[in-house]
Formats: structure tokens, sequence, C-alpha cells
């Protein structure tokens, strides 16, 4: 590493001496939060807490409804929902998605569709899936892989279309089918692009599973948060979106993993292969 | 970390844009064709389908057509078209007001940025969908929880990539800044803005795909009005030409707003175009 | 004129510490054409770079005029390896970008910098966008950006770097003539030792890991020097092999 890079490079945060390091990254965010916090909690004082709530009672609702048993519930049909509608949605996409890109034939017929499909507020649809299957699980499922796809397959499309003339020409040269090219040239350098698609479609899903349940259900998270606004029991309803933000937290934290794990795993077979 | 920016396909993007042509020794007019024929195909398979399917399900073109004629002449189609749209760009605008300066505040003070940081991670975090029956608390059932919805939203996306664009303006650049005697401010000003449109259009782009969500999903739950209410409306009535024409109608109002967008960015930011252009 | 004492840089990463400069001293006589070579890595832009202010340097001061600088200097202007014109702003508009916040009416800062733009002879393009123009007229624009400031002191970073061997010598005689035209001091980094011996009074020799000047050579050659093959000439042959040597030995040391 040259100077000329150590000169490019951000200027470095110096390397923990660790009293300025804790005091320009940890404090001013954790002094943030709890400023926060304790104005929260002060509302209460000249504010119905029925508007805000306190973070106490936030807390004491939670336990409470961990107790119950009801988020646990709410939380498993959840899952289950957005689960099974995002797997279904990443394989249809990613499925259509290759073909689109290999096959210029269905890429033709197909885009209006996308096209359409990608620009429009998907949740307009939702009425005409209760008409076709009322207000049920199916519906639900239905609306999540309706709106997953979508990404995973421009991204998929995408990746297979912009995959380095370079490499083409080596497949090429060497004599591959056009079944070899795709499992090992055409796929694996749309990978990065698929993840992508992948981590916005997740984000997706878990929208789509709450606005499914809050307009179509009796049952999740979606329900639980508009019954719980209905009748203004704030706090319970800061508990369960609190819950809902955790959940979207941990599904970007596990995509990271993947994506991590994935690169180390192609890192590793390039270097064997040297 | 907040500033990790919101890549890939964003809404509003097509498949033309994903996929370069590249097609050896096929001429695009026979894509074209393939494409039309493909289209009036579907489109005569569906009309006859209302022969022997119950119409409910997803009617005809022309009982379409006619619907659409239907409420475009009693004014329904167009109160509610209009009334969606206003509400949209006021919540899209406001956004953008607070979401981009927020945005470059923090792209520029370090300080800022750090204590700002975990509440930006967590509100990013949140599928601030789930938000909807906190602002029917808030603001009650009318426009200004509509609006409140559509802005909070939209507004993560616009903070979150007008940072990571003031942050990852071009060292040179901000250089030359520096070395001309720029003071901060006008440097942020003549230098990092300009330099982070692409970043902050690209926010843009994805928080309109949000808004036009929120738009709909805030008319359906709080008042029934424009386009969200006509589709909740006809949804419950089984109507469901006048459903699907509704449908299309928020379609096209999500594309006139996306080609909207389009044309600012080539008007105000015309060298992001020629640039790629280039490469 | 212009002198710098006992400048030092270390950079710090998470794993090491790296010393860009030690020690480095140096006299810059007013009105010469200084010209600082050696191998990559050697902190020769990073001693420019604390020169205009850009980085700060560990410690030593930089005295110009008998003042001790504070960072930028009005009075200097710097020229850049990778050009950096600002793709948003015409050429013309580039050119003014040192201008501005200086109480400049719109026209005086437009006048001043199609000024600029004349001298590097790019008038007729002021009003196209840079991406438009070729990588040798982009880099005169820098020049020309540089100029409009009207400075006292001219840093250039490797400024010819990217582009071709033709326009690279193009150019060169451009920088020569401005130079003595407009007589001002100018501080030139380069690795092309062929390019320091056609351009400098004096060439400055770093040494690197750490950075510091070996040794500082006249360069005696008659001038203008675009008016004969200053490559063939015995004096300049004789220059470039001590040159060489000086460099060359130190980088078989090190390895």
């Amino acid at each position: 590493m040259s100077i000329a890079d150590l000169q490019l490079a951000r200027p470095a945060t110096r390397p923990a001496p660790t009293g300025r390091w804790l005091r320009s990254r940890i404090v001013p965010p954790l002094a943030i939060v709890l400023v926060i916090l304790g104005a929260w909690q002060a509302t209460s004082v000249f504010l119905d807490p029925l508007l805000l709530s306190t973070p106490t009672a936030v807390f004491a609702a939670l336990v409470a409804m961990a107790g119950q048993g009801q988020i646990w519930a709410a939380l498993l049909t959840s899952l289950e929902e957005m689960f099974a509608g995002l797997a279904i949605g990443l394989v249809l996409g990613i499925v259509l998605g290759l073909l689109m890109g290999r096959y210029w034939v269905v890429e033709k017929i197909l885009s209006p569709y996308v096209n359409f499909f990608n620009a429009t507020p998907l949740v307009v649809t939702i009425p005409l899936l209760v008409i076709w299957v009322g207000i049920s699980t199916q519906a639900r499922l239905l609306f999540i892989v309706l709106i997953t796809i979508w990404p995973v397959l421009l991204n998929t499309l995408a990746g297979v279309k912009n995959v380095s003339q370079g490499y083409v020409d080596v497949g090429r040269a060497f004599g591959l089918s056009d079944a070899q090219m795709l499992r090992l040239v055409s796929i694996p350098a749309a990978v990065p692009y698929m993840l992508a698609g992948v981590r916005i479609s997740v984000g997706l899903a878990i929208i789509g599973m709450i606005v499914s349940e809050m307009e179509v259900s009796m049952v999740g998270l979606g329900f639980l948060l508009t019954s719980l606004g209905n009748s203004f029991q704030t706090s319970k309803l800061f508990g369960v979106i609190l819950v809902t933000s955790l959940l979207g937290v941990l599904c970007a934290a596990i995509l990271r993993l993947v994506e991590r794990l994935w690169f180390r795993w192609i890192g590793e077979v390039s270097a064997a292969q040297r | 970390m907040a500033a990790t920016l919101q890549t890939a396909r964003t809404p509003g993007s097509t498949v033309n844009e994903a996929a370069r042509p590249r097609r050896r020794g096929v001429s695009p007019r026979m894509g074209q064709l393939i494409q039309i024929v493909s289209l009036i195909l579907v489109l005569v398979a569906w009309q006859l389908s209302g022969n022997f399917l119950n119409p409910i399900l997803i009617s005809t073109p022309s009982r379409i057509v006619s619907d659409f004629g239907e409420i475009l002449l009693n004014g329904q189609l167009v109160q509610a078209f209009v009334g969606s749209a206003v509400e949209m760009a006021i919540g899209f605008g406001l956004a953008c007001l607070v979401g981009i300066s927020l945005g470059v505040l923090m792209g520029r003070w370090r300080t800022a940025e750090h204590a700002v940081d975990p509440l930006v991670s967590f509100g990013n975090a949140t599928p601030t969908i789930a938000l909807l029956p906190v602002m029917e608390i808030w603001f009650g059932l009318g426009l200004a929880a509509r609006l409140a919805f559509i802005f909070v939203i939209c507004i993560w996306s616009l903070l979150i990539n007008t940072l990571a664009g003031v942050k990852n303006v071009n060292r040179g650049w901000a250089d030359v800044g520096r070395s001309f005697g720029l003071s901060p401010f006008e440097s942020t000003r003549r230098i990092f803005i300009p330099a982070a449109m692409p970043f902050i259009f690209a926010g843009m782009r994805l928080a309109l795909a949000q808004a036009a969500v929120g738009m709909i999903l805030s008319g359906q739950e709080i008042g029934e009005t424009g386009l969200g209410g006509l589709v909740e409306n006809f949804g419950s009535f089984f109507q469901t030409g006048h459903l699907i024409a509704s449908i299309i109608s928020s379609t096209a109002l999500a594309f006139i707003a996306f080609w909207l967008l389009a044309r600012a960015q080539a008007h105000f930011c015309p060298w992001i175009r020629a640039m790629s252009a280039r490469r | 004129m212009l002198d710098i004492v006992g400048v030092s840089k270390t950079f710090e990463t998470r794993d090491r510490r790296v010393a860009a400069l030690q020690e480095v001293s140096l006299s810059v006589r007013d009105g010469e054409f200084l010209s600082l070579v050696g191998p990559s890595g050697c902190g020769k832009t990073t001693l420019l770079r604390i020169i205009d202010g850009l980085t700060d340097a560990t410690s030593g001061r930089i005295i110009f005029n008998g003042v001790e600088l504070q960072g930028v200097s009005r009075e200097m202007a710097f020229v850049f390896q990778d050009i950096n014109l600002l793709p948003w702003r015409t050429v013309v508009q580039n050119v003014e970008i040192g201008l501005e916040g200086r109480g400049l009416s719109k026209r005086a800062r437009r006048q001043r910098a199609l000024q600029a733009l004349e001298l590097v002879g790019l008038e007729t393009v002021a009003d196209a966008p840079p991406y438009t123009l070729s990588g040798g007229m982009q880099q005169r624009v820098g020049v020309a950006r540089a100029l409009a400031v009207d400075p006292k002191v001219l840093l250039m970073d490797e400024p010819f770097g990217h582009l071709d061997n033709f326009t690279r010598e193009n150019l060169q005689v451009e920088v020569a003539r401005l130079w003595q035209s407009l007589k001002m001091t100018v501080i030139f980094v380069t690795h092309d030792v062929d390019e320091a011996i056609f351009l400098s009074d004096r060439i400055a020799l770093f040494r690197t890991n750490p950075g510091r000047i070996a040794e500082i050579v006249e360069v005696d050659l008659k001038r203008p020097r675009w008016e004969y093959n200053v490559r063939a000439e015995p004096n300049a042959i004789r220059l470039r092999e001590r040159i060489m040597d000086e460099l060359e030995v130190r980088k078989l040391q090190l390895a």
C-alpha cells in the first residue's frame, strides 16, 4: 500500500486511542438516544399518554403481551406467511429473470407486464385479490408474492444481461453449450445483482406482510397493529411497532451475513484455483 | 450503518434499462412485432374469457374500457386522481425538503451524523407502513394524517441516499473546493450538493415509489378518498371492471410521477445521463 | 521566498504507520521552476499538498514571504493529476471557481476566466461541458483554472501523468511558454526525469521510505528549451545519467 493510497483514502479515524474514539463515536449517539428517551418519558406530564405513551409504559406493555402469548402467535403467523410468500416470489423472480435474460423472445413478451407491475403501487391490487380468494391466507400470500417478484426479477435480468462480454467470449472460445454457459458463466456473474434484488425484496416482503394483514386479516402483526390502533392502546401499539422494527433489522442483518459468507466462499474458491 | 446506499433496481426502472440490447442478428423491428402480437393475443384471449368465466374475476377489456369511461365522465375518477396526486406531491415534496436538507447536514457535519445515525438506521429498518395506526391516533382521520403518513414513509430513502451521496463525493472535487479557497459552506453549496445529485435523484426515485404506496394505502384506510378509496369502494361492491380501471389509473399516476422526475433530472442535471452514456 | 522547514508527515492506518515525509527542508527561489522527482510513493505529492494546505503536516512549517502558512493560501494554485473538472459546470464556469467568493461581479469573473482560457488557447470551447473535451484539453482547462486566480506560486501534481505521449510533449512546451511569459514560481511534481530536465531550473530528487530529499541538482541548459532538442544535449544526457543513478541505486538498496 503506497502513500498514494493513503493520501487518497479517507482521512483515517485514528485507531482506538480509546478515550477519543469513545467520545466521538459512542457518546453522541448514546447521549441523543438517552435524551430522546428522557424527553419522551417527560411528555407524559403534559401530553395525553394516549398520543405518545412513555418508554416505561411501552416496555411494560411488551412484557405483558409476551407473557400473554398474544404477540408470539401473531409473530409466528406473520413470519410463516412472509417466508412462504418470499420464497415463492424469489423463486419465480429469479427463474423468470433468468429466462428473460437468456431468451429475448421471453423478454419481449413479458416486459410490458413486468414494467406495468413494477410501476404500480401494488397496494391497489389488494381488493382484486380479495375478490379472487376472499379474506384469507391465500390473499395475503398472493400479495406478498406479487410484491416481491419484481425487484429480484429485474435485478436478475440485469445481472444476466450485464455479464461482462469478456466472460461470454471465453465461454464461447471453449465451446460451452448454452446450458453450460448459463450454469458456469451467466448465473455466477449475476449473483451479486441477484443478492441486491433479494435484499430489496426481503424488505418489501415485510411491508407486504404488514399491509396485507392490516387490510385482509384477523391474524398476524399487521392485524394486531390495526386493532391496537383502533382501540387507542398506544403503549401496546408502540411495542408491536418495535417488534416489527427488530424483525426488519434482524432480516437485514441475516442477509448481510449471507452475502458476506457467499463472497468469502467465492474468494476461497478462486484463491484455491490459483 | 445508515449511510449504506440503497442500490440496485429502483422502482420506475424498466426492463429496457435492465436489459441492454445485445441480440445478435435480430432486428429491433422483429422484437417490437413479437411484443405487439403477443399483447394483442393476450387481450383477445382476455376478452374471450368473458364468455365462460364469471366477469367478477377478471372482467373483460371491453367492459373495463366502458367502466373507465363511466367513472371518467361522472367525475369520480378525476376527483380521486387529482386528490391523490396532490396529496402525494405535497407529502413527497415535504419529505424531499426535510430529508435532503438533513442528509446534506449530516453528510457535511460529522457530529450530526454520528449523533443521528442510530436513529436513522432504526427508522430505516422500521417498516414505516406499521406507523399508519399511529398517524391515525395523532392526526385523526383526515388529510393531515395522510400527508404525515406519506411523509414518514418516504423520508428515509431521501435522507439516506443524500447522506451517502454527500459522503461519497469524489475526493478530487472536494480538493478543488478547498484548494481554491472555498469556505466549507461554499464548498457544500457549489461542490458537494451538485456532486451528490445522482444519489439524490436515486433516493427520490425510491421515495416516489414509496410515496405512491403511502398515498394509496392512506387513501384506503384513512377516509376512503382518492384512488385508494376508489379501489376499496369498487372492491367491496365486486365491481371488478371499475376496479381494474382504477388500478390502471393508479399505475398511470405512478408512471406520470416518474416521468416528471426523469424530466426534472434531465433538465437540472443533464450531465448525469451524458456522463454515464460515455462509459 | 517559499521555505519548507523540517516538514514531516506520518500516515496512520489501522495496521501501520507510514512515514511519508521525514524532516524535509527546501528553499524555493522566487520565479524559479522547481521539479520534485522520485519514484511513486516517495512523498512528493504529499509535500505539494502540504504546501498548498490540502494536507496537514505532522510537524514542520511552510513559510511564504516571511509569513507562516496555516492552510490554504490565495497566492497559490494547484493543478491536479486527475484534472478534477466539475462535470456540472461548463468549461468557463470551471475556470471561474477560484474567483467565486471574492466579491467580483459575474461579468468580471467571466472576463477573467476567458482571459485565462485564452492563455491556454481554449476560449472557443468556453461554454462546452467538460466531458466533451479530450484529456489534454481538460488538463489545459485545469491549468487555466489555476492561472485565473493570478497565483504567485503554481503547484502542479504530475499534471500530464494520465495523458498520452504526444499530448504530454505538447503540454510540456505550453507550460514552459506560459512560465516564461507569466514569470511565476512553479513547483512541479513528476516521475518523468526527461520532463523535469526539459522544464526546470532545479530538480529535487526524492528517496522513499521514508520520503526525504536526497539531492537538489541545478539544470544548466539554456532557454528557451523548446527551440532545440534537449534530449540530445550532452549536458542533459550527463544530468539524466546522474539523476537516474541517484534514484536507481536507492531502488536497488531497497531490494
